[in-house]
């Protein structure tokens, strides 16, 4: 155990200044494509319109690399509802209800020492019973809609629902999102959204007055 | 050229109402009726029907979403007492629903790369590949060089994550952060350079979308191989973990694939064959482990992290110069092509037809593959070793359902 400790102090400190500092290493192809020139675009997401791109459909699949560049800057998510328990700890319970993995990685990350999302009253529960945020990653396939449904009851109030990541959101190119079956709290836009994107979108949902 | 082996059935898919058979290495489809197909004890799994079986006697369900698990899966066990009997996985719940079929290559491409995520990679170079070689397009070598670039660090963060994983089930809290750390140092290598954490977008029939900076990728991947080297000789001397997972879960399985089926002494690896990535061209130590169990699996990760960051150190040798986003020629020529990848859970299998569009598509994840394995191998397990058994397979069930 000692040398492990050792070891940890010759790391020195891994963890992330985010949200005090600023974000390191955002993701290029997960921040906004914003239009450079003219030019012809087959966006297959349909997330372009009028030369701006909407984020809540992007897929960061590149297509219009020739005539739009991401503008570097972390995604604000989109908080129509928070929860506002800040003098509390924050449970999150996640529910893969059809995604490519990705975003579940993404949101596996928030653990990791560079992210660190339990410095800031943040925890994971292995019950939606204990939990005050819902983050649905992926599109809602027939199977797990009933889950979704079940999982979201078993919430205790005040609760949110946060969709993460643009299947989550609208559906993105494959199936369909969580509007409709459950009331989106908070959009994560991404594919799939960084974790700083994620752990912003927590933030504000808590702190949200 | 490796000699079909007609002992392993690779994939099997109905059309209409033939079933078509892909044997271990082969590269024609064969006609064959279900009867004969179904005396491959794999063949349930690979034609995706294993979850419709009965465990027997009195179930314990678990999921489809509970909290230990990354994504969502249904298990149906049989106990006695605190062992595990049986186990039927349902794995439908998250299915997607995939087509490939009817969409044109760039539509198709999106979807491939979506199958799995954190395979993006492998998947999006496998279809490229197959597309590629029907339509008779030949990439260039840097092209192909950056794909196995990119194939071999998506290697490494998979493969960090399964040992991650492993820790973290075995509460080995500060090796856990210690090798996630290592993984997001991986992941946030790869977003420098390719622009995405997952290589979404990267790779396009004929070449790469976006053109890449080499410089310095061997140098941080060195970095952590090295670290993780000695986390590992340290974390092999902590009987706490190393109790936990050896003997666990222990099978051997031929149909199985990558590292479950290199921990079983078993000689597959895409790599070693003339395939779709120019692999024969470096060199790399191949491995084998003979008991099977999860330890066995977690030692061939390990053994592989350092392969993997001895080809990239090759392949960057051969690369920091090279401008790989020349664009594609067109072509539309039609025709058929199997092809197979070996993705960081082993070989990933592809059929596709083409047309004026996809007329038929057909993948067998590598996590397909190995689920009868975990299957068969946690029979007779205590409950407590589920976790180790599950992670140390690395399976995605996202790659479980079927596409066509
Ligand atoms: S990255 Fe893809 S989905 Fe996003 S705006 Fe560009 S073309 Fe559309
Ligand atoms: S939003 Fe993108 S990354 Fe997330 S589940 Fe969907 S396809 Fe995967």
């Amino acid at each position: 155990m000692k040398s492990w400790v050792i070891r940890g102090l010759r790391k020195g400190v891994l963890t992330t200044r985010f949200p005090k500092g600023d974000a390191e290493d955002v993701p290029l192809w997960t921040t906004k494509p914003v239009k450079m020139s003219d030019g012809e675009v087959r966006c297959p997401a349909g997330a372009i319109s009028d030369g701006a791109v909407d984020m809540n459909r992007c897929i960061s699949c590149r297509r219009c690399s020739e005539h739009y560049m991401p503008d570097g800057r972390p995604v604000h998510s989109t908080v129509n509802s928070g929860i506002s328990i800040a003098s509390r700890s924050f449970h999150i319970y996640m529910i893969d209800t059809g995604s490519c993995g990705a975003c579940n990685s993404e949101v596996h990350s928030l653990h990791n020492p560079v992210y660190d999302f339990n410095r800031l009253g943040m925890f994971v529960t292995n019950t939606p019973r204990h939990a005050d945020a819902l983050i649905v990653v992926g599109v809602v396939s027939e199977g797990m809609e009933m889950a979704l449904k079940a999982a979201y009851e078993a919430m205790p109030s005040p609760k949110i629902v946060i969709a993460t990541g643009t299947c989550s959101i609208s559906g993105g190119i494959i199936g369909k999102g969580v509007d409709g079956v459950l009331p989106a709290d908070v959009l994560v836009p991404g594919c799939p959204p960084s974790p700083y994107a994620i752990l912003d979108a927590l933030i504000r949902a808590r702190d949200a007055k | 050229m490796t000699e079909e082996n007609t002992d392993v059935l690779s994939g099997a898919f109905k059309d209409i109402e033939a079933w078509n058979a892909i044997f271990r290495n082969g590269t024609t489809l064969r006609r064959m009726q279900e009867n004969r197909l179904s005396l491959y004890e794999n063949f349930d799994y690979i034609a995706g029907r294993a979850e419709r079986g009965e465990s027997g006697g009195k179930e314990f369900i678990y999921g489809p979403s509970s909290g230990g698990m990354l994504e969502s899966i249904r298990f149906r066990m049989s106990t006695e007492g605190e062992r595990i009997s049986s186990l039927v996985p349902e794995f439908s719940f998250k299915n997607r629903s995939l087509k490939l079929g009817g969409k044109d290559t760039e539509t198709a491409l999106l979807l491939a790369e979506r199958i799995n995520g954190p395979y993006s990679a492998s998947y999006s170079a496998l279809f490229c590949g197959v597309a590629e070689s029907i339509l008779g397009i030949q990439p260039s070598h840097e092209v192909r060089l950056t794909r196995m670039l990119a194939c071999e660090l998506e290697r490494i963060a998979c493969h960090l994550f399964v040992v991650g994983r492993l820790c973290e089930a075995a509460s080995q809290s500060v090796a856990t952060a210690h090798i996630f750390g290592l993984r997001e140092k991986i992941l946030r290598m790869i977003s420098r350079r390719f622009g995405h954490r997952f290589f979404f977008g990267l790779n396009d029939i004929g070449r790469i979308r976006t053109p890449v900076d080499f410089h310095g990728i061997s140098e941080s991947v060195d970095a952590v191989v090295n670290e993780f080297g000695d986390l590992w000789q340290h974390l092999s001397s902590s009987t706490l973990f190393i109790d936990r997972i050896q003997r666990t879960c222990p099978v051997h399985l031929e149909s199985s694939v990558g590292p479950a089926a290199r921990a079983s002494g078993y000689s597959t690896d895409e790599r070693l064959t003339e395939g779709l990535l120019p692999y024969s061209d470096f060199s790399f130590n191949f491995r084998k482990e003979y008991e099977g169990d999860s330890l066995s699996r977690a030692l061939i990760r390990s053994h592989e992290i350092e392969e993997s960051g001895s080809i990239i150190a090759q392949v960057t040798d051969q690369l920091h110069k090279a401008d790989a986003s020349r664009p594609a020629s067109i072509s539309d020529r039609r025709g058929e092509g199997i092809g197979r990848i070996e993705s960081p859970g082993g070989e990933t299998l592809l059929y596709l037809r083409l047309g004026d569009s996809i007329e038929r598509a057909y993948i067998r994840s590598s996590s397909l593959a190995n689920l009868q394995a975990f299957v068969r191998g946690i029979s007779g397990a205590v409950f407590t070793d589920f976790a180790f058994a599950w992670e140390s397979f690395g399976l995605w069930v996202c790659e479980m359902g079927g596409v066509i």
